[in-house]
C-alpha cells in the first residue's frame, strides 16, 4: 500500500514474526505469526549504492545502510549466487520488537534473501532460499517459519537444510506474547547455555520433541503442555529476566493456557491460548511489572503463509 | 500561577496500538465506524507520524471489556492492512485540568507543564503517551472563536503511565499544585 499520489515499490515483503524453539525444539522448531515488517524497494541503485528509511521498531538504530541487516544479507546471498549486486532505496516498516524473541533480525535476513532473488530476475526455489538463509542467520529455527510460513520443523548439519511444514495452528488458538521492555540479545542468551548436558536431559527432550510434533501433526493440541517441556535451555534462560520462571510455571495452569514457552532467546514470554486471551494476557504482564519490568502484549494467530511478496509497476 | 486545578487517576484504562496503518483516506473512519457500532467507548486517539507511508493509531479502552475490544481489535488491524496491533494492561490515565488566565497562556501554559512532567518524573512516573487540550474561555482557539465571555480557559493534560507509578505520580502531583 502507498499513499495515494506516491510511487509504488517496485518490490513489497510483507514478512512475518516467528516464535521458535517452543520449549522441547531447540534450534528446531518455529512458528509464523501474524505481526509483519514490511520492507519496500521504491527503485534500484546503481551497483553497490544502498539507503535507507526505517520508521517504527528501530528506527534509531537500523538508519545506516552499511550496518543494515538486509541490505548484509542481500549483498551475501547475491555473492552466493553469482548475481550482480544492484543498489536499491529500502524503506523497512518495522512492527516487530527487535532483540525481544520474536525473530525481527531473520525478518531481515529473509527479506534480504528474497530481494537478491527478486531483484536478479532469478526464480530461486524455496529450499536454496532458506539454505543461505539458515548459512547466514546460523540456525534455521526462525527464517524456515518466516518465509515458508506455518509452524515448522528444521535439521540443519551447518551445509544442508531439511524441513517440513506442519498444519498451521488452527485459527481459534491464539499464541500471546507478552513482551518486556528490555533487550536480550542471542549471544547472551546462548552464553549461559552449558557446554553440555546429562544423558537423561537429551533423552527426556528428545522424547518431547518427538511428542510435540506428532500431537501437532495429528492435532492432539491436549498434548502441547506436556511436549514443549524442556530440560536443554529454558531452565537457564528463564533466570535471565524477570518473571521468566514464574510465567512458564504459573500461567501454563491457567485453564484457558495449552502450554507456555519462551519465545526464541526470550526475553517474550508466549503462552497458546484456547479461548478469552485478555485475562490470561493481562495476568502474564502483571508477573512482568511485578518483577519491576514494562510490558505489552499481542495475540496473535499462526501466519500460514510466511512471506508474502507484492510487485509493483516498473 | 493558576486559579483552580484538578487532578485525577484512571486505574481502568487499556492501551491499544494499531500498527503500522496504511497511511490512505478511510483507515480512520473505518476503525472508528467499527468501534462505534460494537459500542466501544474510545479516549485519547494519537496517530503517530511515521514514513513509508504507514502510521501507528492508538486508543484509550475500558478495561472491563478487554475479553470483547481484542478480537474485535484485531479484526479491525486485520481488515485495515495494519501490521498487527499490541495492548497494554499495566497502565494508567493521570489527568491534570488547570484553569489558566487567556491572557496569561503563553507564558503559564510552558510552565505548568513543565511542572506536571518534571513532577511526574521525580515521583519515578514515566509518561509514555500524553495528550492535551484546551477549552472554553475569550480567546480564540486556533482557527475557532472564543467559546465563552470567560477570562480563563481549562488546559487539560493527560498522562498514560506505568500502572505501578500511578498512584506516586498522583500523589507528588497533588502536593505540587496543593490540591486535596
Amino acid at each position: 500500500m502507498t499513499r495515494r499520489g506516491a510511487v509504488s515499490p517496485l518490490f513489497s515483503l510483507k514478512v512475518p514474526a516467528t516464535t521458535a524453539n517452543l520449549g522441547s525444539g531447540f534450534d528446531t522448531l518455529g512458528m509464523a505469526l501474524t505481526l509483519y515488517n514490511i520492507f519496500s524497494v521504491s527503485r534500484l541503485l546503481p551497483e553497490g549504492e544502498f539507503t535507507c528509511e526505517v520508521s517504527g521498531e528501530g528506527m534509531d538504530e537500523l538508519q545506516d545502510a552499511r550496518s543494515n541487516m538486509v541490505v548484509k544479507t542481500y549483498l551475501r546471498a547475491c555473492q552466493e549466487w553469482g548475481l550482480p549486486p544492484r543498489g536499491f532505496h529500502l524503506e523497512s516498516c518495522n512492527a516487530i520488537p527487535l532483540n525481544r524473541g520474536l525473530g525481527s533480525s531473520s525478518t531481515a535476513v529473509v527479506a534480504g534473501v528474497r530481494l537478491a532473488a527478486l531483484i536478479a530476475g532469478r526464480d530461486i526455489p524455496e529450499a536454496e532460499l532458506l539454505r543461505v538463509a539458515t548459512l547466514i542467520e546460523g540456525h534455521p529455527d526462525n527464517v524456515v517459519p518466516c518465509l515458508a510460513g506455518g509452524m515448522t520443523v528444521s535439521c540443519w548439519d551447518g551445509t544442508s537444510l531439511r524441513y517440513v511444514k506442519l498444519p498451521a495452528l488452527p485459527d481459534d488458538l491464539y499464541v500471546v506474547a507478552a513482551v518486556p521492555d528490555f533487550q536480550v540479545h542471542t549471544e547472551d542468551a546462548r552464553r549461559i547455555l552449558p557446554e553440555s548436558v546429562p544423558f537423561k536431559d537429551a533423552v527426556f527432550n528428545v522424547s518431547h520433541a518427538s511428542l510435540l510434533c506428532a500431537a501437532w501433526a495429528m492435532g492432539r493440541w491436549d498434548l502441547l503442555r506436556v511436549g514443549m517441556d524442556d530440560r536443554l535451555h529454558q531452565p537457564h534462560r528463564a533466570r535471565l529476566f524477570p518473571g521468566g520462571e514464574e510465567i512458564l510455571t504459573r500461567i501454563r495452569q491457567h485453564p484457558d493456557c495449552l502450554a507456555t514457552a519462551i519465545s526464541g532467546s526470550g526475553p517474550t514470554m508466549i503462552a497458546i491460548v484456547k479461548g478469552p486471551a485478555g485475562q490470561l494476557s493481562s495476568e502474564m504482564c502483571r508477573i512482568f511489572t511485578a518483577g519491576g519490568v514494562a510490558s505489552h502484549f499481542f495475540v496473535l494467530n499462526c501466519s500460514a503463509s510466511g512471506t508474502v511478496v507484492e510487485r509493483g509497476q516498473a | 500561577m493558576n486559579s483552580r486545578v484538578k487532578i485525577a487517576l484512571d486505574r481502568d484504562c487499556i492501551h491499544a496500538v494499531l500498527l503500522g496503518l496504511p497511511n490512505v483516506p478511510g483507515v480512520a473512519a473505518g476503525i472508528f465506524s467499527a468501534l462505534s457500532e460494537r459500542g466501544v467507548s474510545v479516549d485519547m486517539i494519537t496517530q503517530n507520524t511515521m514514513r513509508g507511508g504507514r502510521s501507528d493509531l492508538s486508543f484509550l479502552l475500558r478495561r472491563d471489556r478487554l475479553e470483547e475490544v481484542i478480537p474485535l481489535c484485531r479484526e479491525i488491524s486485520a481488515r485495515a492492512g495494519a501490521q498487527g496491533v499490541s495492548f497494554a494492561t499495566e497502565v494508567a490515565a493521570i489527568t491534570v485540568r488547570m484553569e489558566v488566565r487567556t491572557e496569561a497562556r503563553a507564558a503559564e501554559m510552558p510552565r505548568a507543564l513543565a511542572k506536571i512532567f518534571s513532577t511526574l518524573a521525580s515521583a519515578g512516573a514515566n509518561v509514555e503517551i500524553i495528550n492535551s487540550t484546551l477549552s472554553g474561555g475569550n480567546g480564540a482557539q486556533g482557527p475557532f472563536p472564543a467559546e465563552s465571555e470567560s477570562p480563563c480557559i481549562w488546559v487539560t493534560v493527560v498522562c498514560i503511565v506505568s500502572l505501578t507509578r500511578a498512584e506516586e505520580g498522583l500523589t507528588a502531583l497533588r502536593e505540587a499544585f496543593g490540591v486535596c
